[in-house]
């Protein structure tokens, strides 16, 4: 008999409480990232606090003014696929495919054992036609090093995911620009709960380093220009932070019933408990100044979970090192959990990996889920002097040591939307 | 208890015209929205539907001209049709209306005006709203602004059928979350060279038809493949309770839908797009508990595929049978051409008009019904009868099928 602590007793009591039967659960993860690929490298750099933020190589960045970014250094696309393939996809897709794949193998899934018609795919990508565009540009004018074909298969990645393993369920991106892994996850979770699969592949895939979208980004003047200090680039909440780097990756969960899950008898990560997802309606790329809708997305979230703010253990914060984005995020937290809020642990992991736009939102949610997994959360690095307005606990620097039963990530998008998912832990 | 959806509010953007009845009394009268191209900088003439810009401007507010992307001009005007329609006002909770709108190809004028300066002038002079404006979800963020909606607020993509989805996770959303209504559909324009590029190769659409009006003839032995198009269709999707609180008028109740995909690669066997559209109609019309017979019309994707157009009817023939109702089948695409994530979004609007007005559009451009074809019963002449339930078919040519089943209310 496992003894529970009172704590645990209670969130677990509101999930028997709840008489729900179709509890959505996370059974498998891929994740790639600047700081490693796969769950266990990505995990050990997240622990050591390492920066994944460099000089951009691959193309000549001499006329922009933001020249740093977090590349994915060792993806070898025939690790995951044939070359034909590879060749014709983009590297969004190509890592769409890769994260897709270790997720299965992760889950235990075999699609020849099960009905295929029950497995949904819905992926979150941020800037999907853009990007596919600027990548075979780049490459038809010799402006870009790492590939030399360019690609031809502009199929959504939710398409190219269903069609290499042949899956004829529900196939489509979400795209909320800088949360659309988050909402992916959200949306993905109605789907098995209205019944419609059994199994959904979800997260988020952004691969936005090529020129034209550098270009778009600094012209914003959002991006950090300290280019002479990559790795100090992205600090969020600290008092020097001067704007968000660039990041590229995937991160992909397999979603399906609890029930399911046990039947399967696999192990079984997190619980999605509750998904929040409003909209300022106020501007494209700026924040409204009274966070009351980032207030909302949190709080629907929290009471979607059947939670209270105090049982929230540890929160990933969308912590993109904006001046902006840094101390409006801390307002809203301080708005939602009073002064709880002071004493939950909040870090932002986009310090180490840098902000991987559509895959953003997916890779911290599998941050917070390994968080609970091996009750330690990952630190916020570069903080060195916090902010003023940025007085909560970001667990500065250094990896931390704590039991997490329920934790909390926010992600915030371009379109002035806003979507935060709870996960809880399954006992 | 699953909550009962119902739309109550419809807007069209179409080279048929800006607004519902434009669009509905010209197809009707035969009139075709498809025209001589010519596609810039290629110096090619071909056909397709474009939109026409003084009867778009009414529609765009004065502070959005010129700053939003074409296909977000045409979710703005369809969007704001489409709450006024379901005469929603300012008493409506804002925060209780989400916006959902999905597009294949994004803001593709923008990418491609600013790829061009990028490499004629330097990144230094790319145009800080190039962000905002190429977004998927530029339209659903753009119409949230205007029309002050606090809900859920999404894009999506998935080819042809982009808007479908848009509706289906809209539907969704509405039965797991407390708001009340979703403005949903799909918006696209992709009337742009590398488009026309990069389709006309694989043989989808072949514009040496012999005239403008006939180019595009779903189901018609001479059709040579789909004519593109762009637009708009949104519609306000809204729970049972909150329509009938207010005393709304209703089109009609979603009962149903399905969805299939099928990749269409040579390892695949064959007649699998065949068995992928069966399987479509299917879960539509299992998820609504309908048998086959109780369908009293087919809105048909019909996009006037060589391949495509004989695969549906195929399918639509394998589901309902040669029973004796002989259900009438209908494509709008002669008149409309196939505007890829719109096309969704505005055949269920077309649907929907026939429950209400119980009239069942003829297919234009039909003449002489492709042998292949005859199995299934399509109207050359409009029909006006009584229908109870319509199954709304969205099929795109690269293996993304959505159908819905519409239940008069």
């Amino acid at each position: 008999m496992v003894e529970l602590t009172n704590k645990q007793m209670r969130v677990s009591s509101k999930m028997n409480d709840r008489m729900e039967k179709n509890r959505v659960v996370v059974t498998g993860i891929g994740v790639i990232t600047p700081i490693g690929i796969g769950v266990d490298s990505f995990w050990k750099s997240s622990m050591s606090g390492k920066s994944g933020i460099s000089s951009i190589s691959r193309f000549d960045t001499e006329a922009y003014p933001t020249k740093i970014a977090g590349e994915v250094k060792d993806f070898n696309p025939g690790e995951y696929m044939h070359e034909e393939l590879a060749n014709n996809l983009s590297r969004c897709s190509q890592f769409g495919l890769a994260a897709a794949q270790m997720a299965v193998k992760d889950a235990g899934l075999d699609f020849s054992r099960i009905d295929r018609n029950r497995v949904g795919v819905l992926i979150g990508v941020g800037i999907e036609t853009l990007l596919y565009y600027d990548e075979k540009t780049a490459i038809e004018k010799n402006n870009y090093t790492l590939r030399t074909k360019p690609p031809k298969d502009n199929r959504n990645a939710s398409n190219v995911i269903s069609g290499f393993f042949n899956l004829p369920g529900q196939s489509l991106v979400g795209a909320t620009a800088c949360s659309s892994g988050n909402q992916a996850i959200g949306i993905a979770r109605n789907i098995i709960k209205s019944g419609q699969a059994d199994f959904v592949l979800t997260g988020g895939v952004e691969a936005p380093i090529f020129p034209l979208n550098l270009a778009a980004f600094c012209s914003l003047r959002i991006m950090s220009k300290r280019n002479d200090q990559p790795e100090k680039a992205s600090r969020p909440f600290d008092r020097e932070r001067d704007g968000f780097v660039m990041g590229e990756g995937a991160g992909i969960l397999i979603l399906e019933r609890e029930e399911n899950a046990r039947k399967r008898g696999v192990h079984i990560y997190a619980e999605i408990a509750g998904y929040g997802a409003t909209s300022d309606a106020f501007h494209m790329t700026m924040p409204s100044k009274d966070r009351i809708q980032i207030c909302k997305s949190m709080r629907l979230a929290i009471g979607d979970a059947d939670l209270d703010i105090q049982d929230i253990d540890y929160i990933n914060a969308h912590g993109t090192s904006t001046l902006a984005n840094d101390s409006g995020e801390t307002k809203a937290i301080k708005t939602v959990f009073g002064d709880n809020a002071y004493k939950i642990p909040i870090s932002s992991t986009k310090s180490m990996t840098g902000h991987l736009i559509g895959a953003a939102g997916a890779v911290e949610l599998i941050t917070c889920i390994l968080a609970m997994e091996n009750s330690i959360i990952p630190p916020t690095i570069n903080l060195e002097n916090a902010d003023t307005e940025c007085d909560l606990d970001y667990v500065p620097n250094k990896a931390r040591k704590k039991e997490i039963n329920a934790a909390m990530s926010n992600s915030f998008g371009f379109g002035g939307n806003n979507s935060t998912i709870v996960i809880k832990k399954v006992f | 208890m699953k909550k009962r959806i119902v739309v109550t509010g419809v807007g069209i953007v179409s080279p048929l015209g800006v607004g519902i009845h434009e669009n509905w009394e010209r197809y009707l009268s035969g009139i075709s929205g498809i025209k001589e191209f010519e596609i810039e900088g290629a110096n090619i003439r071909t056909y397709a539907g474009r939109v026409s810009g003084p009867e778009l401007e009414t529609y765009v507010p004065e502070t959005k001209k010129d700053k939003v992307d074409r296909f977000a001009s045409f979710a703005l005007a369809a969007a704001k049709m489409a709450l006024a329609d379901a005469k929603i006002g300012e008493e409506f909770d804002r925060e209780k209306i989400g916006v959902f709108i999905g597009s294949a190809y994004s803001g593709l004028y923008s990418i491609e005006k600013q790829l061009q300066v990028l490499y004629l002038e330097g990144p230094r002079r790319v145009h800080p709203l190039l962000m905002q404006n190429n977004l998927a979800n530029a339209p659903s963020g753009e119409v949230a602004i205007e029309l002050n909606l606090k809900g859920p607020n999404v894009g999506f993509s998935c080819g042809g059928c982009s808007g479908d989805y848009s509706i289906i996770q809209a539907f969704n959303t509405l039965q797991r979350h407390n708001i009340d209504a979703i403005v949903a559909g799909g918006t696209e324009a992709p009337l742009l060279p590398r488009v026309f590029e990069e389709l006309g190769p694989k043989g989808l659409f072949q514009p040496n038809s012999a005239d403008a009006n006939r180019a595009s003839c779903p189901f018609d032995i001479a059709r040579k493949g789909f004519i593109l198009s762009e637009g708009a269709g949104i519609v306000v999707l809204e729970t049972l309770q909150s329509a009938e609180k207010r005393g709304a008028s209703i089109y009609g109740e979603i009962i149903g839908f399905g969805t299939s995909y099928c990749h269409n690669n040579s390892e695949n066997q064959k007649n699998t797009n065949f068995y992928s559209k069966v399987s479509c109609i299917k879960q539509a019309l299992s998820s609504a508990s309908l048998d086959p017979v109780s369908v009293d019309y087919v809105h048909a994707s019909g996009i006037s595929g060589i391949r495509e157009d004989v695969e549906e009817a195929e399918a639509i023939k394998s589901i309902l049978g040669d029973n004796d109702r002989k259900t009438p089948v209908s494509s709008t695409k002669g008149s409309l051409g196939f505007s890829i994530g719109a096309s969704g979004p505005i055949n269920i609007i077309f649907s929907l008009l026939s429950l209400r007005k119980h009239i069942l559009p003829q297919t234009n451009n039909l003449e002489n019904i492709d042998p292949k074809c005859t199995s299934i019963s399509i109207l050359k002449r409009s029909d006006f009868r009584p229908i109870n339930i319509v199954l709304s078919n969205n099929f795109d040519y690269a293996g993304n099928n959505v159908s819905f089943v519409f239940q008069r209310f």
